[in-house]
């Protein structure tokens, strides 16, 4: 069995394709709208991450 | 006041083609001429959808009857307003409807099979599924949803939240089909055609 996280990647691929699709006409706006989208997501929840591990660590 | 810029002017509404996209995500984006798009978000939105029901071991995607839950829980919201019984117990569904026809099965096993939610439920019916769908998207007992709740890890939840991540993204799709994207292409500048009366007034002037 794997881990749920493991799911989040293709989650968010698919996530930021429609919704970069449902933006823009093009392809090349949409594929870079798409990966800005992956860029932001990944980050966020990459903070909200270590916010929980800070506060289960040192609290 | 501004003028909106004659070069991203939207996309005319196109009624069909929204409906079209709730049948079948991207279909709506093929009658307008985008075929790309429509076959990317027939794959990205089915994916996701059927995805979700894989990981619920399919049997996350249903509407019970819900006959007898008045006494579980009440439907009533006030003011006289109340929410179907059954959509009130499976309040995903709304989202997973959203998908359009890949969710539709679950309403005929609803309108054709008695549940064991419903005051007509007979056990011996239990195995007998429907010509085509068999029993797909057909109420679960209470028996396996325990099971798939209590024994399994968390994929049966995160399953039907993938569903309705899925329903939430047709939205926009047929938002798209039905006005076009949210920044239009830019296009050439569209000249204003006169209308008859200053077509007349300029010949009159001339």
């Amino acid at each position: 069995m794997i881990n749920i996280f493991w799911y989040l990647p293709p989650l968010f691929l698919l996530v930021g394709l429609v919704y970069s699709g449902t933006k823009y006409d093009e392809w090349p706006a949409i594929l870079r709208d798409a990966i800005w989208w992956q860029i932001r997501l990944l980050l966020f929840l990459s903070g909200l991450g270590l916010v929980v591990f800070l506060f289960s660590r040192f609290f | 006041m501004s003028s909106p810029n004659p070069e991203t002017q939207p996309a005319e509404l196109d009624f069909v083609a929204g409906f079209l996209s709730y049948l079948v995500p991207g279909l709506g984006q093929i009658k307008r001429g985008k075929i790309g798009k429509g076959i990317l978000f027939f794959i990205c939105v089915h994916a996701l959808f059927f995805w979700g029901m894989a990981l619920g071991q399919w049997k996350n995607v249903y509407l019970p009857r819900a006959d007898d839950m008045g006494r579980y829980r009440k439907n009533e919201l006030g003011l006289g307003i109340s929410i179907p019984r059954p959509i009130w117990y499976r309040i995903p569904f709304v989202g997973q409807f959203c998908v359009g026809a890949a969710a539709w099965p679950a309403l005929i096993q609803w309108y054709s099979y008695a549940d064991e939610t419903s005051a007509e439920y007979k056990p011996e019916d239990g195995g007998k599924g429907l010509p085509l769908l068999g029993t797909f998207m057909r109420t679960p007992t209470e028996a396996d949803l325990n099971q798939l709740q209590t024994e399994g890890d968390k994929t049966w939840e995160l399953g039907w939240i993938f569903t309705v991540i899925a329903g939430a993204l047709n939205l926009l799709v047929i938002f798209d089909a039905f006005a076009g994207p949210t920044f239009p292409t830019p296009g050439p500048i569209r000249q204003r055609v006169p209308n008859k009366k200053e077509q007349g007034q300029v010949t009159a002037g001339t």
